[in-house]
């Protein structure tokens, strides 16, 4: 592993007003696994999302919403997990990532630099797949990386037990493969951070440079 | 991360798309996509237009025809992919599809398909609604083959005039994109082949 950011910080946001909902499990159970890998984990799960709804024009915010973008501005890479309503996204997880408007203005704005997994909790495959599309949809929009494994759970087969266990081992596999995927893509941004001026002296910043006007991190 | 293959000196990046007719907007799209890459210290091999017309992919019918044979060659070494693709009917071209089919020849490879790479996306169309479809298709098929869909993904509207003769960008707001297309390409390449594994 790599010495530069052995313990990223990643973000969990998901689940349902509901508590303990199947989404809500799997995220808790994604975070049990990026813990296990070295990462450190902030959630923000279930009927705490229940947020004022977003108005860019109200400068208050609620204490969950100001700890969520206090978290998202300091987290190496992001988990989301939804429910899907009615073929999406649900609005209470669409609701709290509205916030991260907050962070237009931001260095690192919205997810830039992170990578994110996605999670798609539906009741038969056609939802997973089209609430699956929209969060990889809204990843891009907020410029972070949509890990290339997006994890579908259909409710219909049975996925965590009443502890938060998984008892699909192919499920656990993916969450695991999903986690993976997050934390490396953390490691390998932080380590190329840490190595830049050693690896290419000058040659990569400078084309950089010209093509983003600042080099991103280092404008931050 | 070390590539299945030999390191190149450059980070390497194939580029894939266009329609039927050489020099079609689409593929000019690429080939400005590529340019940028080169321009940043990148190398870029590219495959467009005509040369994609290939036998529809069979599984069980070899050898593959020599352009196949090299796309897979390359797309084997590459850090990087771009594919870019005109909206025909609400989503990416057959054409287009029929030569991401053969990257199933690489199912066995120790990094199959594109796995682990970063792939910048770029979708062309007359209209607004044919080009979000394409793309969200196009980043559909990207992450089936293991990668890494970039952030951004080029939407261009194709009915002025967009590239000069010399290939470059003629529209400000799109050339942006290009060139935030091409920088995160070349930086998660970047990253990539510095990073140990």
């Amino acid at each position: 592993m790599t010495p530069a950011n052995p313990s990223p910080l990643i973000t969990f946001i998901g689940g349902t007003s509901r508590p303990s909902s199947i989404s809500e499990r799997a995220l808790r159970f994604t975070a049990s696994i990026v813990e296990s890998l070295g990462g450190r984990t902030e959630v923000f799960a279930g009927p705490q999302l229940i947020l004022p709804m977003y108005a860019p024009e109200n400068p208050e915010r609620s204490p969950v919403a100001r700890a969520l973008i206090q978290s998202l501005r300091a987290c190496d890479g992001v988990m989301l997990a939804s429910a899907g309503y009615h073929g999406a996204i649900s609005g209470l997880v669409k609701n709290a990532l509205d916030y991260t408007e907050d962070m237009a203005k931001d260095a690192s704005p919205y997810l830039h630099g992170r990578a994110i997994g996605c999670i798609a909790v539906a009741k038969r495959w056609q939802a997973v797949g089209t609430t699956l599309v929209s969060l990889r949809s809204v990843v891009h929009a907020l410029r972070g990386w949509p890990t290339p494994l997006g994890v579908a759970i259909n409710t219909t087969v049975p996925a965590f037990d009443d502890t938060g266990a998984c008892v699909s081992p192919e499920l656990e596999r993916s969450l695991r493969t999903l986690a993976g995927q997050v934390i490396e893509f953390a490691r390998m941004r932080s380590f190329f951070e840490r190595m830049l001026p050693q690896v290419q002296p000058g040659f990569y910043e400078d084309a950089l440079l010209n093509m983003y006007g600042a080099y991103p991190e280092q404008a931050g | 991360m070390s590539t299945a293959s030999a390191m190149r000196e450059h980070p390497f990046f194939v580029g894939i798309g266009g329609t039927t007719r050489a020099g079609s907007s689409t593929e000019r799209a690429l080939r400005y996509t590529a340019k940028l890459i080169e321009r940043a210290g990148g190398a870029v091999e590219v495959f467009a237009g005509p040369e994609l017309i290939l036998p529809m992919y069979h599984a069980e019918e070899t050898p593959r025809p020599p352009v196949a044979q090299r796309i897979l060659a390359a797309t084997r070494e590459a850090d990087g992919v771009i594919l870019a693709s005109p909206g025909y009917h609400g989503s990416f071209s057959g054409l287009l599809k029929n030569v991401l089919d053969y990257l199933e020849d690489t199912e066995h490879d120790p990094q199959p398909y594109l796995r682990g790479r970063a792939v910048g996306c770029i979708a062309t169309a007359f209209g607004w609604q044919a080009i979000g479809t394409t793309m969200l298709s196009l980043r559909s098929v990207v992450h089936a083959l293991g990668a890494w869909p970039t952030p951004t993904g080029v939407a261009a509207i194709t009915t002025g005039r967009l590239f000069d003769d010399q290939g470059d960008c003629l529209v400000p707001d799109l050339d942006e994109q290009f060139r935030g297309l091409a920088a995160e390409l070349m930086d998660f390449a970047v990253r990539r082949r510095a990073s140990p594994r």
